[in-house]
This record gives C-alpha cells, sequence and structure tokens, in this order.
C-alpha cells in the first residue's frame, strides 16, 4: 500500500456520517454563543451584564411554544414574553432598554442583516475520495413566514428546536417516540425532576412533528397541484392519523399515571412537580387533537377535489407541459448555469420608431 | 399617427419591389407591438387586417422584423402585434439588464437563476396544463403566493428525496455555485419584515412580485387584484408568446441535454375544483 493509498483507505474508513451531523448539531448553537461575544460591541447600552445565549434559548423557546399547525408567534409578542427573563437577569436597568435587548436578540436569531436570514458553517468530511473535503452548512434558526392575512409570524426551525431539545438532528417521529417512552419510564419510577425535561423534550418534538406535516401540506391548499404530490398525500396524511393516535393513546397512559402521582405526593415540591407535568403532557395531547383535526380535514378536501378533478379536455394541438418539461429540469442544475433561455420568457424590448426608421430595408 | 394612405392590396408584378406606402405600414405595424389592442385603436385593426389578407404585406413586415432582429409570432386582432427577438437581438431581453442591483461574482449566477425560475414558474402557473396553453380561449391565473407555495413544494420534493438517498448535497465550500436551485429557492426567506413595511426584493416573494410587474408593463399579463401577494391574469399575447417562443426553445434545449422527463398528454400539474367553462382557475 503506498502512502497516498493509505492515506485514501483511512480516509474511507473515517468518513462518518454521525460526525458530519454532530458537527452541524454543534454549528447551530454558534450563532446563540455569538450573541455573548458581540454584546460587548452594543453601543446603545452596557450589554456585558446579560447572558445573551440564555435570553437566545428563552426566545426560540418561545417561539416554538407558541406554533401550531396554522399559526406561529406574533413579534411583538415574542418579545413581551421574554421580558421578564431579561428583567431577572439586570433589574436595576429601564424598560426600554429590555425591550431592545429582547429585540435584538430576535433580530439576531432571524439574522435580519443577511439577505437570506440564516446562517452559514463549515464543517468537514472525508469525501468518496478519502480526501478531507470542507462543505458549507447553511440553516436558519428563527424565520419569519406570512399569514394568508398578510400578517408576519415567526417559526422555530428543526434545527432550533434540537438547539432547545440539546440532541442531534434525527428522524422526528422516532425522537417523540422516544421521548415519551422516556418520560414514561421516568414517570413510572417516580423520577420527576428528571422527567420534566424530558416532558419538555416530548412537547418540543411534538411541534416539530407538527411543523412537518405543515409544510408537507401546505400546498395541497393551492388548486394547482403537481402530480407526484398528488400520489403521495393520501398516504401521508394516513400514517400521520395512524402516529398521532398512537401518540395520543401513550400521552394518556402517562398522563393518568402522572395525575396518580400529583395525588398521592405528600410533598410539596413533588406535587408541584407533577401538575408542572400534568401540564405539559396535557398540551401535547392538545396538540395532538389539533393535528388530527386538521389532517383530517386536509384529507376530506383533498379528495372531495379530487373527485372534481378537470381535465381540460381533448388535445387541442403538441404542445409544452410548461412545469414538467421546464420548470421542474431546472431546479436540479446548478447555479452557475444559465437559466436556460429563460429570458426568452420575459420578452423583448419595445421596437418604437428609431429603431425601425434605422433597420436596414430588404431588397 | 399621421394619416396614411390606402396600400396597394394587389400583389406587384415583382414581389421584392414594394410600395413606398407598403413600407410605411409595415413600419407602422412594427411599432405597434406595445400599442392598445387593435379593437381599441381602428388603425391598428386596419394594418391587422391588411396583414391577413395580403401575403406580399405579410412578407414584408417579416423580413423588416428579421432585420431588426425579431421574429413576429402573431398579427391578430386577439393578440395585437406579438413580436420576439430572435438569439443575440438588441431587442433580446437579458437577464443581466433585468435585475441590475443585483452583486458580482458567484452570487450573480444565483440571483438569475432564481429570477429565470420566477418567470418560468409564472408562465407554469398561468398555464399549468398542456392544454391551457394549446387553448386559445383559456384565461390563465397567477398569484404571487401560489407561485411561491408550488414552488417551494417542488423544491421541497426534491430535498425530501435527496434526504431519503442519504446524500450530502451540502455544496463544497470552494465550489458555491454547483449548488442546486431548489437548494437556494429554499434557503431564501419568502418574505420579510422592512422598516417601511416592504417586501424585501430579494424575498422569494420579492422575486415573484418583480417578474409579475414586468410581465404586465410588457402587456403580457393584467393585475386583477392585490390578493395573495397580487393576482394577475394572462393576455392572449402572453399566451402566444410563452407558446410559440419559450416552450419550444427551452423545451428543445432540454431534449438535447436529456433531461425532460416523460410525461402523458395531460401533464404534470392538475386543477381541481374548476369548471373549464369559467375559463380561469380561482387561485
Amino acid at each position: 500500500m503506498t502512502p497516498d493509498e493509505g492515506v485514501g483507505w483511512q480516509g474511507k474508513a473515517l468518513r462518518d456520517e454521525g460526525l458530519a451531523r454532530r458537527l452541524k448539531a454543534l454549528a447551530c448553537t454558534a450563532p446563540l454563543h455569538d450573541l455573548d461575544t458581540r454584546k460587548v460591541r452594543l453601543d446603545w447600552c452596557e450589554a456585558s451584564v446579560y447572558q445573551m445565549a440564555e435570553i437566545a434559548l428563552q426566545v426560540i423557546d418561545q417561539v416554538t411554544i407558541a406554533m401550531d399547525f396554522d399559526r406561529g408567534a406574533d413579534h411583538d409578542d415574542v418579545v413581551k414574553r421574554v421580558l421578564p427573563f431579561i428583567v431577572a437577569q439586570a433589574p436595576d436597568r429601564d424598560n426600554d432598554e429590555y425591550a431592545k435587548v429582547a429585540q435584538w436578540v430576535l433580530d439576531n436569531l432571524i439574522n435580519v442583516g443577511n439577505a437570506e436570514r440564516g446562517f452559514r458553517s463549515v464543517y468537514g468530511t472525508f469525501g468518496e475520495s478519502g480526501a478531507y473535503e470542507r462543505q458549507i452548512f447553511d440553516f436558519k434558526l428563527i424565520v419569519e413566514r406570512v399569514s394568508p392575512e398578510g400578517e408576519l409570524y415567526l417559526r422555530a426551525s428543526d434545527e432550533a428546536i434540537n438547539v432547545l431539545v440539546g440532541a442531534l438532528d434525527t428522524d422526528v417521529e422516532s425522537a417523540q417516540i422516544a421521548a415519551e417512552v422516556k418520560l414514561a419510564n421516568l414517570v413510572k419510577r417516580g423520577r420527576l425532576s428528571d422527567a420534566q425535561l424530558t416532558a419538555q423534550q416530548a412537547r418540543y418534538r411534538t411541534v416539530q412533528y407538527a411543523e412537518t406535516l405543515r409544510r408537507k401540506l401546505d400546498a395541497t391548499k393551492w388548486d394547482v397541484r403537481s402530480v407526484d404530490r398528488e400520489r403521495e398525500v393520501p398516504d401521508l396524511i394516513d400514517e400521520a392519523l395512524t402516529h398521532i393516535e398512537e401518540r395520543y393513546r401513550y400521552e394518556n397512559a402517562i398522563l393518568v399515571n402522572i395525575t396518580q402521582a400529583r395525588e398521592d405526593a405528600t410533598d410539596p415540591v413533588h406535587k408541584l412537580r407533577a401538575a408542572e407535568l400534568v401540564q405539559i403532557v396535557t398540551e401535547c395531547m392538545r396538540r395532538h387533537t389539533q393535528l388530527q383535526a386538521r389532517l383530517q380535514e386536509a384529507g376530506t378536501t383533498f379528495r372531495a377535489e379530487q373527485d372534481r378533478q378537470q381535465f381540460s379536455g381533448q388535445v387541442r394541438r403538441a404542445t409544452v407541459d410548461l412545469f414538467g418539461h421546464l420548470l421542474a429540469p431546472a431546479l436540479p442544475a446548478g447555479c452557475r448555469c444559465d437559466p436556460p433561455r429563460a429570458c426568452l420568457l420575459l420578452g423583448g424590448r419595445r421596437v418604437g420608431r428609431a429603431a425601425v426608421a434605422s433597420a436596414v430595408k430588404p431588397g | 399617427m399621421d394619416e396614411l394612405a390606402e396600400p396597394d392590396l394587389v400583389p406587384a408584378a415583382d414581389p421584392d419591389v414594394f410600395s413606398e406606402e407598403q413600407w410605411t405600414w409595415s413600419d407602422s405595424l412594427l411599432q405597434l407591438d406595445d400599442m392598445p389592442l387593435p379593437a381599441r385603436d381602428l388603425i391598428y385593426a386596419d394594418l391587422v387586417r391588411r396583414h391577413a389578407e395580403a401575403d406580399s404585406f405579410r412578407d414584408l413586415v417579416e423580413s423588416v422584423a428579421e432585420g431588426l432582429g425579431l421574429t413576429v409570432l402573431a398579427v391578430s386582432a386577439r393578440t395585437g402585434v406579438v413580436l420576439g427577438a430572435t438569439d443575440q437581438s438588441v431587442f433580446e431581453y437579458k437577464f443581466d439588464d433585468y435585475s441590475r442591483r443585483v452583486s458580482l461574482g458567484e452570487r450573480r449566477g444565483l440571483e438569475k437563476a432564481l429570477h429565470g425560475l420566477a418567470h418560468m414558474a409564472v408562465a407554469a402557473m398561468a398555464f399549468p396544463r398542456p392544454d391551457d396553453l394549446a387553448d386559445d380561449t383559456y384565461v390563465g391565473r397567477v398569484s404571487v403566493e401560489q407561485a411561491d407555495s408550488v414552488v417551494r413544494e417542488a423544491c421541497r420534493t426534491l430535498e425530501e428525496r435527496s434526504a431519503a438517498a442519504e446524500e450530502s448535497d451540502d455544496p463544497l465550500e470552494d465550489a458555491p455555485q454547483l449548488e442546486r436551485v431548489w437548494r437556494a429557492y429554499l434557503r431564501r426567506p419568502e418574505t420579510t419584515r422592512t422598516k417601511d413595511g416592504r417586501l424585501a426584493p430579494s424575498t422569494t416573494r420579492g422575486i415573484l412580485t418583480k417578474a409579475l410587474r414586468f410581465l404586465a408593463d410588457q402587456g403580457f399579463l393584467v393585475k386583477v387584484n392585490d390578493e395573495y401577494g397580487g393576482i394577475y391574469r394572462t393576455t392572449p399575447r402572453y399566451q402566444v408568446h410563452v407558446r410559440e417562443l419559450a416552450a419550444e426553445r427551452a423545451f428543445r434545449e432540454f431534449l438535447e441535454l436529456g433531461v425532460v422527463r416523460v410525461t402523458d398528454w395531460s401533464g404534470s400539474l392538475r386543477v381541481a375544483g374548476v369548471s373549464q367553462a369559467e375559463g380561469a382557475p380561482d387561485v
């Protein structure tokens, strides 16, 4: 084995998808820590007293809890809810400053200064050849979206929720199941203080799951949709409904146990913990109920629309499928490629008198 | 417009010799590509009629157009004069001019790709099924939100497939221009909150709004109302334009590249709950 071959072999052996994921998980927390690095440069307040990463975590938490299937968090609401936490860190400052700090943190989690409103980091992996390659990882934390009424609201991305949960990027469904199994176990063993974190994780995962579903079903509200999606949607809805039913049953069982623990508890702290858990699990169940209702509604609407499917009748003359032949193939292309003759869609410039007058006439 | 004398409708003995009037008429017709439809302008209507009736006049118009670097796509009472720019013509509108305010360097390619995608999306939403493009009576409707939503949906499908295939599709640090367009589109925010409440031009809805407004200025679309970010309906000019020029050329390019997916005659999109008799889908 030559030295090169040796490196290559080692490179291949070292290729570790898990490593890439861990690096990405690390990268997602960087913007939060970055806030504490940058706070000393703020000229509108003496910010060293504030723990910005902690405030950021609170902000993400508030946005996540406010998210449900239809809506997200309102910008001003989030700022307001996070204020008490900021005040607690420095009780002697004025209200204006607290509000500005909250706004600053939120703006930075959205990353308003950047056109794409996202974060970019670089991580290294070993490529197929075994050589060390650097790749770009783009992610967002808090995202602005617009409601059908034209109002802006906030949502937390998967990466943001992973930061909250303190876990790696994993398959959302299995992460949700895992959190609830763990919760059930801890409750059964009476480990209520440990259970609190796990219950919160379960809640975050529930939010995350709802979000992934919402994204998938988003486009079904339009009456123009791709054939692929049309085929997939009914299965998607059925699978999701099954998953939700199972979660609901499981949560119900946990709730029974926690409620019992709360009744039986004599120690006030223990009782309080149990009460908190009851609240969190009940909320998970509420979210699941809401999700179930939305899905059933979406399923019914979808099936009804399929029945009313309108084909435009006889093909009058051979023509092009603009979506399938023009738009779809352009999507996987590289950005360096010129949009293939798409400039033709812009139309031509105005002809005008001067142009015609200056034209060379034939003959 | 000046009063114009009746042109000579009798074909000249020598088909290459045209009267002075015919030259003038031809110039006038070509200049009218951005004027109101013939129905509203009697002179325009007259020119269009003459174009239909006299082969010699039609030939003249086409050769003058060719000399200018234009193709005559259609001349009719319904569409008016629709001209297209030939390849490399001075009348060709390029994305470089279209999106001037864009940065240089590697981001340039990305911006052009996104603007190009927006125009393709508008055309695809305006005529979702192949037959919509072929049907002269069809009036398409497209809104900013719908176009953005459908494109994002298509991008997300690709993202899901990429994740399922467990590819690491993250671009290399030293070759960001190889990043696929769908990833770039998904990364762009759909909308943002600006201090003065306007839509930032770099957002995907900003890009689509620009595209729709531009097409309205070109006389291809007409704004209907401000719902869903702005709803526009198509004009016969746009239909002719998309049908005859863009679709054919781009389609041919893709055929050459070998990336065309085979779809059946019904196309890749479905339109739900719309009566064809009404003519236009609800957005």
